[in-house]
């Protein structure tokens, strides 16, 4: 009697048929994602934010960065402050205007507006304020004073967003 | 027979540079996106917010104002149409302020005088920024839940203003 043998076939390329469905999902979602965050902010490293239940998205205008041990003006370092407080050589006789922040203030305000007028009138009066969370009410007094005296008016908080 | 095969071998689509494509581009979406979501609170010098929105019933301002001390917050109007006096919240048993006490009170003023939209809020010099941008979250708005579940935002005073501070 004669044996037929079988030969099995098998099928030796893989199936990515349901790895690229995956990946496609994958690939939207972070698309998606990608769009939707319009404003590229860079977040100081020593830093805890508070979190809030606004929705308003950031803008990008004048950064101001208040961290745990120094003021940052869109990246160029100002001075370094002790837990909040600014050392009094810095101040001015009201003990609120902080001299350097003001005079870079003022003269970041002036350089926009000879380089760049378009962002200058864009960002005018306006500050993008990133502050520890627990810092005091004091520094953040004397930073909104002197960034008043420069005619910058208006605040923008950035904060982490949460739901409730 | 032999044309059949051949064409069904043809049919199958090579999708390996896809993949490829895919491998490179969703590290590359990874390391760029950013899981944190931010948010910005708005508000401004006091002179400016308190010109933005007044009492329409009334030439007089409301004036209102929600000052921020170590015994808890209290609400007031100093000179405008709510009068002198002040509502203190004190608070909580665990050391924390009562916002959500705040917020309601906020709520009544609110429904009394609903074309007023500025605030100011008046903290103290210990005060920390996080209590601070609370207080803010708690005068600027209240959510409620629908029966289907979605939070509803309801504006209170969304022109903040941070004044001079308690000394």
């Amino acid at each position: 009697m004669r044996i037929r043998s079988r030969r099995i076939k098998t099928d030796d390329s893989l199936n990515i048929t349901s790895m690229m469905d995956m990946f496609t999902i994958i690939l939207v979602f972070l698309l998606k994602s990608f769009g939707s965050g319009s404003v590229e902010l860079k977040l100081a490293k020593d830093i805890n934010l508070p979190s809030s239940i606004s929705n308003k998205a950031p803008v990008n205008v004048v950064s101001l960065i208040v961290d745990k041990n120094s003021i940052v003006l869109e990246d160029e370092y100002i001075i370094d402050h002790v837990n909040g407080k600014i050392p009094s050589q810095y101040l001015g006789d009201n003990n609120l205007e902080i001299i350097p922040l003001h005079k870079k203030l003022l003269k970041f305000a002036e350089l926009q507006k000879k380089f760049n007028p378009k962002k200058a009138k864009k960002i005018a009066g306006k500050i993008l304020l990133q502050m520890d969370k627990n810092l005091n009410f004091e520094i953040l007094r004397q930073i909104m004073y002197t960034a008043g005296l420069a005619g910058f008016d208006s605040f923008k908080f950035l904060t982490i967003k949460r739901d409730k | 027979m032999r044309n059949k095969k051949l064409q069904a071998e043809a049919e199958e689509l090579n999708l390996a540079p896809i993949m490829n494509l895919m491998v490179t581009l969703i590290p590359m979406l990874l390391l760029s996106i950013s899981f944190i979501k931010l948010a910005i609170i708005n508000t401004t010098l006091p002179a400016y917010a308190n010109d933005m929105g007044t009492a329409s019933t009334s030439n007089k301002k409301l004036n209102l104002t929600v000052a921020i001390t170590e015994e808890g917050l209290s609400i007031g109007g100093s000179g405008g149409i709510i009068g002198d006096g002040e509502t203190s919240i004190p608070k909580l048993e665990d050391n924390s302020y009562d916002f959500k006490t705040l917020s309601e009170l906020l709520r009544k003023i609110k429904d009394q005088y609903p074309e007023e939209w500025s605030i100011t809020i008046v903290p103290e010099i210990t005060s920390t920024y996080e209590t601070i941008v609370q207080t803010m979250d708690a005068v600027r708005e209240y959510q409620t839940v629908s029966n289907s579940g979605r939070i509803e935002r309801h504006l209170l005073f969304p022109n903040i203003a941070i004044g001079g501070g308690i000394i």
